[in-house]
């Protein structure tokens, strides 16, 4: 075969991979034997008649790709929002062990923060050092077991038990860096440089993008999963706020570990039961987290004409508990029209 | 059916059905086809075709046919009209006779085109 006819034809073949999965199956083979004949038709005029040939190809491939990708997303969509769920394969962990690990992050966490505080018990100004460093680190061990854990996960590409895992390292990782970054404001000083504090914002935003966007192509139902993980962390950080000054509330802390129980058999009942049952967990979640968050601020007498953080505060848990399950739906007709799955 | 609903057709979709009423044909002759009807005018890229063709075939317009293939033996497939395209195109053609009518009139009144 001439040399440029045969890489005319291999790159013809990959801008035929780029069209919509249904198109592709249906037409790809074709379209490439039909420009085969027309180069082949051309070859006796020389190396340029094949190259023009290949040019007004390619010069009507964006629009026609394009065209293809609206039919196919008008197709999808025009079934209406209820396909979005009902035609996803359905998913649980059938594995009990797994189920079980998959639902142990709000339990490690609760108890970490609920022991933490009991060993505190009192404001940081009074109480002995090695019972505030004790404190501290009963609750900084299930948060790296957590961090570790979602760094596994992740590392084994995300495993069925693994996705709340996941979640919760990033969510954690999150919350970590605004910590740190407050303490550093309060002295008005950056965490690192200004320059890189917003390159640190990026790479952040960018890793819970890309650990949604992964997981909403497997189906809504695991992405749901690793917004469990997210809503987890960010839920029962709030605890910590009770233990700062000037609440030193250590008594509301220990609710975490309670809390912490509930949401791990709402996440094991998330993973083991159907459609239903999952979007009970997720009202459940979003109901726990809604009372956590009204006890705390009912605790915290705020200046008069001061803001209450509460709306804001519950408005990002909602957004995190949620961005799971519709970045699946939305991705699910995208998935189905690139892959056809 | 009224065939008034689905015009005017794109000049693209015009030439693709008129270029199967003779018989049914496979792509890349429908391509050369419609080049040669529009005197070069209109020239089909691969996508543009197929996109079109996949419009016609689920719309009913025109179907698949059994090709007996090429001298290398590869199986093409073939596309013709059915009876819906032929109605299509013919009050595609009703349409655009009224059209040059009605201009041919004008001008014989005095117009200048």
């Amino acid at each position: 075969m001439n040399l440029d006819l045969g890489r005319l034809l291999r790159t013809y073949t990959l801008l035929t991979i780029l069209y919509p999965y249904g198109f592709r199956q249906e037409f790809s083979r074709e379209m490439q034997a039909v420009f085969q004949e027309k180069l082949v038709a051309k070859k006796a005029a020389g190396k340029w008649a094949l190259w023009r040939v290949f040019w007004e190809e390619l010069r009507d491939w964006p629009g026609a790709v394009l065209t293809e990708y609206c039919f196919a997303f008008r197709e999808t969509f025009g079934r209406g929002l209820m396909s979005l769920i009902t035609e996803d394969k359905s998913w649980k962990i059938e594995n009990r062990r797994d189920a079980i690990l998959a639902s142990l992050p709000p339990v490690l966490f609760g108890i970490g923060i609920a022991l933490g505080a009991l060993v505190i018990w009192e404001p940081w100004y009074v109480v002995p050092q090695w019972r505030l460093w004790t404190g501290v680190a009963i609750i900084l061990v299930p948060a790296a077991v957590i961090a570790l854990g979602g760094t596994l996960a992740i590392i084994k590409r995300l495993p069925a038990w693994g996705y709340t895992w996941a979640g919760g390292a990033v969510m954690g990782l999150v919350a970590l860096v605004k910590l740190l970054a407050e303490d550093r404001a309060d002295f008005g000083l950056p965490l690192l440089s200004p320059l890189l504090d917003v390159a640190l914002l990026v790479i952040l935003l960018l890793g819970i993008s890309a650990l949604v966007i992964v997981t909403a192509w497997r189906g809504w139902r695991q992405a749901g999963l690793t917004s469990l993980g997210f809503a987890t962390i960010a839920g029962m950080s709030i605890f910590s706020l009770a233990t700062a000054a000037p609440l030193n509330r250590y008594d509301l802390a220990t609710l975490a570990a309670p809390v912490g129980v509930v949401m791990a058999l709402l996440t094991y009942f998330y993973v083991r039961k159907g459609d239903v049952g999952r979007v009970i967990a997720i009202l459940g979640f979003g109901v726990m987290n809604a009372v956590v968050f009204l006890v705390i601020f009912s605790a915290w007498d705020l200046p008069p004409g001061r803001p209450s953080p509460l709306i804001p505060l519950l408005v990002a848990l909602t957004g995190a508990l949620l961005v799971g399950p519709l970045a699946g739906l939305v991705g699910r007709p995208v998935r189905k029209v690139i892959q056809g799955s | 059916m009224d065939y008034n609903d689905n015009l005017p057709l794109s000049e693209a979709v015009f030439f693709i059905l008129l270029s199967l009423l003779p018989g049914a044909k496979h792509g890349y002759a429908v391509m050369k086809d419609v080049e040669a009807l529009s005197d070069s005018r209109v020239s089909l890229s691969t996508g543009t075709l197929y996109g079109a063709l996949k419009r016609l075939l689920e719309a009913g317009w025109v179907r698949r046919v059994d090709d007996e293939g090429d001298e290398t033996g590869r199986e093409r497939k073939a596309y013709a009209l059915t009876q819906l395209g032929k109605g299509i195109l013919e009050a595609e053609t009703a349409r655009m006779q009224i059209l040059v009518a009605i201009t041919q009139e004008r001008s014989s009144e005095g117009g200048v085109i």
